[in-house]
């Protein structure tokens, strides 16, 4: 039996429970409520990164393929579904309202089966029909079956002094409230006998691994570079969450090592018991630091999996609800990352490591030899 | 000789003063005998068995065990844990750990395998059978005692040292303890060093010494 495990142990779980004192309940918590915290925090970030990794791929895809010949990627036995498109940027003019809009041409097969728009019926689109987004519907004052008109950002002036326009009729309204899209990108499908000339590119979905052999990353660029901005600010705002709330285990930290004082202080007799039947020094400190990580680590483990009880609690019950008008959807959004998990442990070893270590090193400068001594 | 010291001097300062405990101690002792050290408080007994026990340094002289001399080493824990068995007058049990795992702890830490055989006569010896599991707590004082005993022989040492063991106890326990230190040396063969002010613990030794003002003198 590994002397200095028991040991430990039977310091830390006495048969007076509360023999270990009010520092050691303080640490426990401390570190429990610091590990379950950051648990929960990430996954409700990574919930919300997922919808939005999810509502931005239902109108932008896995990926886009720059400058690529649709032929090519159509012959490819693949994977993944494509969707070639045109973009460019037009006035949308209404009652004497006008907005700045993007205007994404597709192929009309591609609008049900490519893209996920959450449209309000399936009507099918035809040439000169739009489909536009909520938002720009309210703020247009544009309902289903309205004609409306768009100018080319590049005016463009006929003999008479008159913008030249092209009529669309609203065939459907959408809901993406993504990125601000459906206040600016609006949708239309490609006259199959008058194609353009040059497309802005192919939207990709699924396991595109068979082109990143093929294309550079500036060729074949991921949703998450595709906004990069936005997905960078997830990710600093989880980072900042992480360390932010990792402070209350660094304080629970400092805790701990009151613990491991008290504890070695309260244990000299106990340790000059053990040194005089041939313990060593090493193997007295490493008894305070088993003691410190099985205090420690118990109260993270615990943390952590009473945390993760509860995302799966929430996933399957869904019982913190959400205003569906405001956050797209209707219950508190959770995923578990094992990765964040596994450097949560990381960390928290090292500093705890770090804040048993400390008391440690003062502790060896008392003998418990000495003290045996005055009693022998 | 499994114990052999020669011209063993120790001091401590007091202020300015310089206190001589123990002045050219020399003696001999033979493999499976029982040493008995009598004297009055502050002879210099308990600084003596700590100098033999390794947790004390002497200022000079030698201190030779199994033919190796103390002197050799740098860190005592081993010969502790392999050569010497403590049996201490408040009987140092650790509270936490049951009766077995007190006994078992010298073993433990020299990562030895427990010779179970070995641990089950050893109970039945001490006639602990039904206090395996019990904790310290639980004990009286001769039973607290006899597994003091137990703990000190289990990795079979050279040298047992037992400073006032019957010192805590009561005269029924004191007579029991010390037939057991009787049988355990004819059973067992073991060498024991006893410190005493119990004239009946005193009368066991096959070498019997007296300290006084820090010399000893053989009775």
């Amino acid at each position: 039996m590994n002397i200095i495990f028991l040991v430990a142990k039977r310091f830390l779980i006495s048969r007076n429970l509360l023999e270990g004192g009010m520092i050691n309940i303080v640490s426990f918590l401390g570190l429990f409520i610091g590990a379950a915290s950051i648990v929960l925090s990430l996954a409700v970030l990574n919930g919300f990164q997922d919808v939005l990794g999810n509502e931005t791929k239902k109108i932008y895809g896995d990926y886009i393929l720059l400058d690529s010949d649709e032929d090519f990627i159509g012959s490819i036995n693949n994977n993944f579904q494509y969707s070639p498109f045109y973009e460019e940027e037009f006035f949308i003019l209404n009652n004497k309202k006008q907005s700045l809009v993007k205007l994404k041409t597709i192929f009309s097969d591609k609008i049900d089966n490519f893209y996920d728009l959450n449209r309000s019926n399936d009507i099918p689109i035809n040439k000169n029909d739009i489909i536009i987004g909520n938002s720009l519907s309210e703020r247009m004052n544009i309902s289903i079956g309205d004609s409306i008109s768009i100018y080319d950002t590049n005016i463009s002036i006929n003999s008479l002094t008159v913008m030249k326009d092209q009529q669309f009729f609203v065939k459907d309204i959408y809901q993406n409230r993504i990125l601000r899209s459906d206040e600016f990108l609006v949708f239309s499908v490609f006259d199959e006998e008058n194609l353009p000339n040059k497309l802005s590119g192919i939207e990709l979905l699924g396991n595109v691994d068979i082109l990143k052999e093929k294309y550079s990353k500036d060729k074949l660029i991921s949703w998450q570079d595709r906004n990069r901005q936005l997905f960078d600010a997830t990710e600093i705002e989880k980072k900042i969450t992480f360390f932010t709330l990792f402070l209350i285990i660094i304080v629970a930290s400092f805790n701990l090592s009151s613990s491991i004082v008290q504890i070695s202080t309260k244990k000299t007799r106990e340790m000059a018991i053990l040194n005089a039947f041939g313990m060593n020094e090493r193997s007295m400190s490493m008894i305070f630091l088993v003691y410190g990580y099985l205090l420690s680590l118990t109260a993270i483990v615990c943390g952590i999996l009473s945390a993760l009880l509860i995302v799966i609690m929430q996933n399957q019950f869904g019982f913190i609800i959400l205003n569906p008008e405001f956050y797209l959807i209707d219950k508190l959004p959770m995923e578990i990352s094992f990765k964040e998990i596994s450097i949560l442990l990381s960390f928290s070893i090292i500093i705890i490591g770090i804040f048993v270590s400390l008391p440690l090193l003062l502790m060896r400068k008392t003998n418990p030899i000495i003290l045996i001594n005055k009693n022998i | 000789m499994i114990l052999s010291v020669k011209n063993l001097k120790k001091s401590y300062n007091d202020g300015e003063t310089k206190l001589e405990v123990l002045k050219d101690i020399s003696f001999d002792l033979k493999k499976g005998s029982i040493l008995t050290i009598k004297g009055p408080s502050g002879s210099g007994k308990s600084t003596l068995l700590s100098l033999l026990g390794t947790l004390d340094t002497q200022d000079s002289g030698d201190i030779i065990i199994n033919d190796k001399n103390l002197d050799e080493y740098d860190d005592f824990s081993e010969i502790r844990n392999n050569h010497i068995g403590f049996i201490f007058q408040f009987h140092n049990l650790i509270s936490e750990l049951n009766v077995t795992e007190n006994v078992c702890v010298p073993a433990f830490i020299s990562n030895k395998a427990i010779d179970h055989n070995f641990l089950d006569t050893l109970f039945e010896y001490f006639q602990l059978t039904n206090k395996e599991n019990a904790f310290p707590l639980d004990l009286s004082g001769g039973e607290k005692q006899r597994v003091s005993v137990m703990r000190a022989i289990i990795n079979k040492p050279s040298i047992i040292i037992a400073d006032e063991p019957t010192g805590n106890l009561d005269e029924k326990n004191a007579l029991k303890l010390i037939d057991l230190f009787k049988k355990l040396n004819k059973d067992f063969g073991l060498t024991f060093i006893i410190a005493t002010h119990d004239n009946k613990v005193f009368d066991i030794g096959h070498q019997k010494m007296e300290l006084s003002d820090g010399k000893l003198l053989n009775l």
